[in-house]
């Protein structure tokens, strides 16, 4: 019995109204939790307007989150009003909506399922070259006040049977999805994103083609040895191509690093000899358009396997291309790579301090790899802005 | 080559975690809804063509309805959905047609019992020229097509007398069906990719757009880097979208053109001005506008030299790669200028989704106008501009029956 003392219910504002409806609008189908509390804000406001919503929602799109969540809601809610319009409702729903509306009510909206790997990592002559060359690039990083943030999303990695650049983002501990190559296809790839390519990079035509339009966009391919003719001669032609040639498990001596490249900065380290590590079947780039820029270059490879470029980069519309020989993570091969590298005296750092037990030129291969790797993807971090 | 690494190996039961999470109100069904819901059953399954085919489509929930619902299903329903489906029904043609090997006799299955693309499509490996006929003429209603012409298309089916027998059931469609949603039919024709005149079709399925005035000033941000395409040289969606603009505003509202690609440049043109007028100043170099796209900048740029628009137009192929971010600029632009423009981005068919995913992150309202391949939807531009957006979807909803 309402008495003269009790409260009188303050009648909601146009504006709030308004603004609730909005935040309806607003809300995004994949997060339910703000969805469900966005539908329950407007009916604790305005009853006959969340029907109306509701009603809205269901003759513009039934199947969708926001008529299975609202009819839920008012299903089980204390308002027969709402439990009537719901019977009503389902009278005409297609029989899949009123199914996803019954599992809502149940607690059945399942919203993301899938399995977890343990990562298995494996270890092998190089893990405690690259744990430790990680921590020399991160303090390098940090002391030139070259590092840039990563939120997640920025790299997006397709995976191959013959490299994993995923070890090397772990070391320098930055996040990234990893994607089938199939999945470029039709991927939403973002013009601010980089798009790291494990070998060899199987994509179909309109893999390729999304990927030059990604490229040409904004984003910013990188790709490694047999990548070069799967992917980058068919998506940007005429640029760089495999000579022909291929290399065995083999180091060459590194004869020139771009002294004035941003990306090249402390990749060769003062007073040692850099060697470049080859996978077997490598393959060696030929560069045929004047302005593709060579980052590394060895004579040695031009001797022995034609041309000399290791590493090169081009612009392609507002993108960028690098293309690297060998692959991201430098394995240990039977012939022993490192020893064929000879020891070199370590390389100096700023700071850090190199683990005694480790193999030197393994620390430098590994060093000079991670930090080409962390300058290029830190440089276009920040060229696209946060 | 060296061998692949440990880790491709799948790993055992006990190394992987299945990660899942359920959303609902965790309640049980109440009595009102159950009774509602048993009612649309018993309805269901008193026609057994439109039974067979509501169980064809969505197996799974038909079942999940009477299962934890604990509703009784009649003799025919018990047998198609827990037992042998009976002889002759649709579920029995679905799984002859997996074993059909003649394309005739598939098409013949597909027809009759009215299968869709979705099953068709997983029961058969390749899908032949007169099953594709049969999918567009036996396709239950114009949404069921319409949901599925994207697919036809992509696998090439929609040629010859699968085509012919589409425009014939768009055409009529067209003429006796209600007309459909314009962003229903808008994605359709966008995402089929299909020749000029099926996308023409398509459009005819729409409410014809109201014939609208623009009021207010407005800003026609125009994407000009390096990415987006030139038809001849000439920025061609931002040209029709200007004469267009232009025609509908008013002549004492202003229209503010800026060209940008990392750089922002004014683009001078006299009102009221042509097509052809329209394609002459937008043949902007690339190199003249930098290295980059920078919507954000643009806006920024309209803040700070142009009196408030009511309006902004930004024709975009949905990227940027700059600072500073277009959803900041937004409310930069509403802070230093006291006013909430309206914001429209146009994009080309194969237009990416970062700007809109960005700008619905961060809450700001815009609409999203996408063009068909051939700019033959253009003419429903207008109507969606001169909505005001967010207080005209309040109003639609405010007035709709419940």
């Amino acid at each position: 019995m309402v008495t003269t003392t009790d409260p009188i219910p303050p009648t909601p504002t146009d504006a709030a109204r308004r603004a609730a409806v909005q935040r309806l609008l607003g809300a995004r189908e994949r997060d339910l939790a703000a969805l469900e509390s966005a539908h329950r804000e407007l009916a604790a406001l305005d009853a006959d307007l969340h029907r109306r919503a509701v009603a809205w929602f269901v003759d513009h799109d039934p199947e969708g989150a926001h008529a299975t969540v609202g009819l839920a809601l008012l299903a089980v809610g204390p308002d027969p009003a709402g439990r009537r319009f719901v019977q009503a409702r389902v009278a005409a729903l297609p029989v899949g909506a009123i199914a996803d509306v019954v599992d809502y009510v149940h607690g059945w909206r399942v919203d993301l399922l899938h399995t977890r790997r343990e990562r298995k990592r494996f270890r092998d002559g190089m893990t405690a070259a690259y744990e430790a060359g990680a921590g020399l690039v991160r303090d390098s990083l940090a002391s030139d006040g070259a590092g840039a943030t990563f939120r997640g999303g920025e790299l997006l990695v397709t995976l191959g049977a013959y490299d994993k650049v995923q070890q090397v983002l772990d070391y320098l501990g930055l996040p990234y999805a990893t994607m089938a190559c199939n999945v470029v296809d039709d991927a939403p790839l973002r013009a601010d994103q980089v798009l790291l390519v494990n070998c060899p990079g199987e994509f179909s035509e309109r893999g390729i083609e999304a990927i030059r339009r990604f490229v040409a966009a904004g984003g910013t391919l990188v790709t490694t040895d047999w990548a070069l003719k799967t992917t980058v001669e068919r998506a940007f032609p005429h640029t760089i191509a495999h000579n022909g040639v291929t290399t065995p498990d083999d180091v060459v001596a590194v004869s020139w690093v771009d002294p004035e490249s941003e990306w090249t900065r402390g990749v060769a380290v003062e007073g040692h000899a850099l060697r470049w590590w080859l996978e077997g079947a490598s393959y060696p780039i030929r560069v045929l358009d004047p302005r593709v820029r060579v980052l590394v270059r060895s004579d040695e490879m031009g001797r022995r396997f034609k041309d000399d470029p290791l590493v090169v980069a081009f612009a392609w519309g507002e993108g960028m291309v690098f293309h690297l020989t060998s692959h991201y993570y430098l394995q240990r091969s039977c012939g022993d790579k490192a020893a064929r590298a000879q020891e070199a005296p370590r390389p100096a750092t700023q700071g850090g301090d190199v683990s005694a037990h480790l193999d030197a030129s393994s620390l430098a291969a590994a060093y000079s790899s991670l930090r080409l790797m962390a300058n290029i993807l830190h440089d276009r971090r920040r060229a696209c802005g946060v | 080559m060296n061998d692949p690494h440990d880790d491709d190996i799948p790993p055992s039961p006990a190394s992987a975690e299945a990660i899942a999470r359920r959303h609902g109100l965790f309640k049980n069904v109440p009595r009102s809804l159950r009774t509602a819901v048993v009612a649309r059953l018993t309805a269901l399954e008193g026609d057994p063509a439109r039974f067979d085919r509501e169980a064809l489509a969505a197996n799974a929930q038909v079942k999940r309805l009477y299962a934890l619902l604990h509703v009784r299903p009649g003799a025919r329903a018990q047998a198609t959905l827990f037992d042998r489906a009976p002889v002759g029904g649709a579920r029995d043609a679905l799984r002859a047609l997996s074993r059909e090997r003649d394309p005739g006799r598939a098409a013949a299955l597909v027809r009759a019992h009215q299968i869709p693309f979705r099953l068709v499509a997983a029961a058969m490996r390749e899908i032949p020229a007169a099953v594709g006929r049969a999918l567009v003429e036996g396709a239950a209603d114009i949404d069921a097509l319409l949901s599925s012409l994207r697919f036809l298309a992509r696998r090439g089916l929609i040629v010859g007398e699968a085509r012919g027998a589409l425009l014939a059931r768009l055409a009529a469609s067209a003429a006796e069906g209600p007309p459909l949603p314009w962003r229903k039919v808008e994605a359709v024709a966008r995402m089929a990719g299909l020749d000029r005149e099926v996308t023409e079709a398509i459009y005819r399925l729409a409410r014809a757009p109201k014939s609208a005035a623009l009021t207010g000033d407005t800003a026609l941000l125009v994407d000009g880097s390096v990415s987006v395409a030139r038809a001849g040289g000439c920025l061609e969606l931002a040209a029709q979208v200007g004469v267009r603009v232009d025609a509908a505003l008013p002549a004492e509202a202003r229209l503010v053109v800026l060209a940008f690609g990392a750089e922002v440049v004014p683009v001078d043109r006299a009102r009221r001005a042509d097509l052809g007028r329209w394609r002459d100043v937008l043949r902007v170099p690339a190199t003249a506008l930098g290295h980059g796209t920078c919507p954000g900048g643009a806006l920024d740029f309209l803040a700070r030299h142009e009196p408030a628009v009511d309006r902004v137009v930004l024709v975009t192929d949905g990227t940027e790669n700059r600072a500073p971010r277009l959803a900041g600029a937004v409310d930069r632009y509403r802070a230093s200028t006291g006013r909430a423009p309206s914001l429209c981005l146009v994009q080309p068919h194969d237009g990416a989704r970062q700007l809109t995913t960005d700008l619905a992150r961060a809450g700001e309202a815009h609409e999203l106008f996408t063009a068909d391949p051939h700019l033959t939807g253009l003419d429903a531009l207008l109507p969606t501009l001169a909505a005001r957006g967010a207080d005209d979807l309040y109003a639609e909803i405010a007035a709709w029956p419940a």
